[in-house]
């Protein structure tokens, strides 16, 4: 048999060159897109750790850390028709001075500073400090106005801001919220301290927690969480910056409006089974496995979905929240359960 | 010519060996599937929330009933089962529901109701009584 030498390529090699390179590629585009979420992860690490320093720093020319929201009267019976959250106060110290100064922070309230020209521009400043760049979330929170009116459910939790009581108003968004409490009641950070006793993280209503306040330890102690717009198919509706109007005028524990600054545990990190339209109280986010904290040492750090956690429904009688503190998630959002809280 | 296509054979069953691999989380303690009914009194009881937690720590796996008052507890979104070994087991009411039947203490504050989770499929019928 005479062989004969061509040059060239037959198809057979041509298609195992192609597989090949397919091969390659098949490998390297998860790697990629990894290593894209790690990017955006390490960037909502570094709106974190900016956060939590302002809070210091507001601590240092304050006394104390901002209170999560600022209401004028106790509870109930309360007609204020929008709210300063923790976000407005820290500003200066996030360097945002002149976005403060255009708010009137302390001058007006949030209902009048949205009524004028410049405190609405100001509102509705996208701040790249309150946003994680891995949520899919609009600039400017809509979920009010998009979502609010399909459901009395949606309705409590309203992130619209009003200024005359009747109108919505979107403002910047904010995938950042403050840890209030334990358990999954809304009720003691409101500012109703008698039902279950107050509340035991570091932001709530009027709250002036200083360092010495958070016995726990603030390296034990969680100061704000993630949360996103959307997780999988549930709307969440994270957070707004500078504050947040009470969906009724009846200002009482049914008034979830407040949760757009706060949050709590509820049933868990990234939680879909209980309760669907109350998700916007807990933590959730798109990076895969878990949510990043911020810690009141100012540390950050990511926490697992799989992390020990036990659920409570807050009893009437109880104390504070800590008596159903027994996981070490609670033990974490706890800044005085006084019990150790381990390795996690 | 044999050679290549055994090398281009290989080489397809390592891409998808690695591509499995690559799907499954590594986070995740071992679970076993959970599912069941929950009857109170002997009917079945919709829209009520079970809870498993693991005496050993880790996450509270949850389900909520159907019309049936049938669970299948869930772990994390996307994974269903509980962590394997005895888990502390209370049946409540979730916000937002509106309670047909009070759940008495035993199920729920005060349960001593408890479920050894083995891997593989578990079915676990909560029977409840009002007394």
């Amino acid at each position: 048999m005479r062989y004969r030498w061509r040059s060239g390529f037959t198809l057979v090699e041509l298609l195992v060159v192609i597989a090949i390179i397919g091969i390659l590629i098949a490998l390297l585009l998860p790697a990629v897109q990894a290593a894209r979420e790690a990017a955006r992860r390490s960037q909502c690490t570094n709106n974190l750790k900016q956060l939590a320093l302002g809070v210091h720093n507001y601590a240092d020319a304050n006394g104390c850390f901002p209170s999560g929201f600022i209401s004028n009267l106790p509870p109930p019976g309360n007609t204020e028709l929008s709210l300063w959250t923790w976000g407005a106060l820290v500003l200066p110290y996030v360097e945002q001075k002149a976005l403060q100064d255009a708010l009137q922070v302390g001058k007006l309230t949030l209902a009048q500073a949205v009524a004028t020209p410049t405190g609405l521009a100001a509102a509705q400043t996208p701040l790249a400090t309150f946003a994680c760049p891995s949520d899919v979330g609009p600039p400017l929170n809509d979920f009010g106005a998009k979502y609010a009116s399909t459901s009395s459910q949606f309705s409590t939790y309203e992130k619209r801001v009003t200024s005359d009581g009747t109108n919505r108003i979107e403002i910047a968004k904010s995938n950042y919220v403050g840890v209030a409490s334990i358990g999954d009641s809304t009720t003691p950070l409101m500012g109703d301290f008698a039902t279950y006793g107050p509340p035991v993280g570091v932001f709530f209503w009027n709250s002036a927690i200083s360092f010495r306040d958070i016995t726990d330890g603030t390296s034990n102690t969680a100061m704000l969480g993630e949360r996103c717009y959307r997780f999988k198919n549930i709307l969440i509706g994270a957070g707004n910056v500078v504050g947040c109007s009470p969906a009724a005028t009846n200002y009482s524990s049914r008034n979830r409006a407040i949760l757009s600054a706060l949050g709590i545990p509820y049933w868990g990190i990234n939680q879909t089974v209980i309760a669907w339209e109350h998700q916007n109280r807990g933590f959730h986010s798109l990076h895969p496995g878990g949510v990043q904290f911020a810690l009141c040492d100012g540390s950050v750090r990511f926490i697992s979905e799989t992390i020990d956690f036990r659920g409570n429904s807050l009893a009437v009688g109880w104390s504070s929240a800590n008596v159903g503190c027994d996981s070490t998630f609670e033990r974490f959002l706890s800044r005085n359960d006084g019990q150790p809280l381990g390795n996690f | 010519m044999i050679l290549l296509r055994k090398v281009a054979f290989w080489s397809w069953v390592a891409t998808l060996g690695l591509t499995t691999a690559g799907c499954g989380r590594s986070d995740l303690p071992e679970l076993g599937r959970v599912q069941g009914t929950v009857t109170l009194d002997g009917k079945p009881l919709p829209g009520v929330a079970v809870g498993f937690y693991p005496t050993s720590g880790g996450r509270q796996a949850l389900a909520i009933t159907d019309k049936d008052g049938k669970y299948e507890l869930k772990f994390v979104e996307g994974v269903s089962g509980a962590k394997t070994g005895l888990n502390e087991v209370t049946v409540f009411w979730p916000d937002g529901s509106t309670p047909t039947a009070p759940i008495p203490d035993k199920y729920n504050k005060n349960s001593d109701l408890k479920f050894e989770v083995k891997p593989g499929k578990n079915t676990f019928d909560i029977k409840m009584e009002s007394k």
